[in-house]
């Protein structure tokens, strides 16, 4: 087989010419979708399937509370976050983890369908809720969502994201008390987590053994 | 080096193909049929409307008394439109079916196509003549002087 150098399409098209053109056409496609992540590109997002920014409280959503089935349990004044460590057991109201000591991070929801939105969460730091039942030490933490199924009603987090001083249980989102579609009555927010283990619509929260 | 390239892709290639036979069998049967059309649709997309409509405006536009460069910019100018048209197309399948909630597809795709096109109209057809003209004038100009002998 001879080691010809290929020729670039033929006379009419330059090798130059194709990789130019090839460049401006990948600049093209990232300019016109970008926005979706990057607000500065925003007025370029032409095609892209999300808009930064737009959604409840400015934030998309992938799954609704009416998509999980989590209408009336979401909105139940008998709903308490249940919490199970090593040295006990504890059962909160939304009225008493609101009544706890809250800080507020600036957090992405990184979704694994290519949209990314910042946005600020404001609720109580998942270590020091657990520091009443026993603590987290190295230990695993799992989440249970108030859905009755899917594949992400329950997610387990590693000791390095749950003891993060970033990761809240989060009840209120920019300013005001978490939408019913962003996991009202308290969801879970860590840092360089992928959206689907952001735990909307927290019913119980384990340290495993 | 061009055997040393072939080897660098052939080993690239096989990498990709152990990595999808370790994630492959975690799809459904259903996924995997979705993902099996998806792909084919990338190379009938290429190969049957990408490349012969460029093929097709390059020879067509090649007659016309306007430099290469001009006919160049013009093919550059349908590529990306047509790539931009192919990029909307998720998203109008998308609204036609109905999406999951109201954050989901929410721009007016088809304005934002005609944007698009009447954008990239309006600069390959200024590109164009300002390329002609500049031939043309360095035409005029070799013919003043004469041949170059």
């Amino acid at each position: 087989m001879s080691a010809e150098p290929p020729t670039g399409g033929g006379d009419r098209f330059s090798r130059r010419a194709f990789l130019g053109l090839a460049g401006a056409a990948t600049a093209t496609a990232g300019l016109v979708t970008a926005g979706q992540s990057f607000e500065i590109l925003g007025p370029a997002n032409l095609v892209a399937p999300r808009v930064a920014g737009r959604g409840p409280q400015g934030l998309p959503v992938n799954k609704t509370a009416a998509a999980a089935g989590v209408l009336d349990s979401a909105t139940d004044a008998a709903w308490r976050l249940r919490l199970d460590g090593s040295d006990g057991s504890r059962a909160l109201s939304r009225a008493e983890l609101s009544a706890l000591p809250q800080d507020t991070q600036v957090l992405p929801i990184a979704c694994v369908e290519g949209w990314t939105t910042s946005a600020t969460w404001t609720g109580v730091p998942l270590a020091s809720l657990l520091a009443g039942v026993g603590g987290i030490g190295d230990r695993h933490v799992r989440l249970t969502s108030l859905e009755a199924g899917g594949a992400y009603r329950v997610s387990t987090m590693g000791p390095e994201f749950a003891t993060d001083p970033r990761t809240l249980v989060a009840l209120g989102l920019n300013g005001a008390p978490l939408d019913l579609d962003h996991g009202y009555p308290a969801r879970i927010i860590a840092p360089a987590r992928s959206g689907v283990l952001q735990t909307k619509w927290l019913a119980h929260i384990e340290v495993l053994p | 080096m061009i055997r040393a390239v072939r080897g660098l892709l052939a080993l690239t290639a096989f990498g990709c193909f152990a990595v999808s036979a370790t994630v492959l069998p975690a799809l459904s049967p259903d996924a995997l049929l979705r993902l099996g059309v998806w792909l084919a649709a990338a190379i009938v997309l290429h190969d049957g409307v990408l490349v012969p409509t460029l093929q097709l405006t390059g020879a067509l536009a090649g007659r016309l008394p306007v430099p290469r460069a001009a006919v160049l910019v013009v093919e550059g100018g349908l590529l990306l439109g047509l790539l931009v048209s192919a990029l909307a197309i998720p998203p109008l399948v998308t609204q036609h079916n109905g999406p999951a909630n109201p954050s989901v597809v929410p721009q007016d795709y088809p304005a934002n196509l005609g944007l698009f096109w009447a954008a990239d109209a309006a600069l390959v057809l200024a590109a164009v003549v300002v390329i002609t003209w500049r031939g043309r004038r360095t035409g005029a100009r070799r013919t003043a002087s004469g041949p170059p002998s």
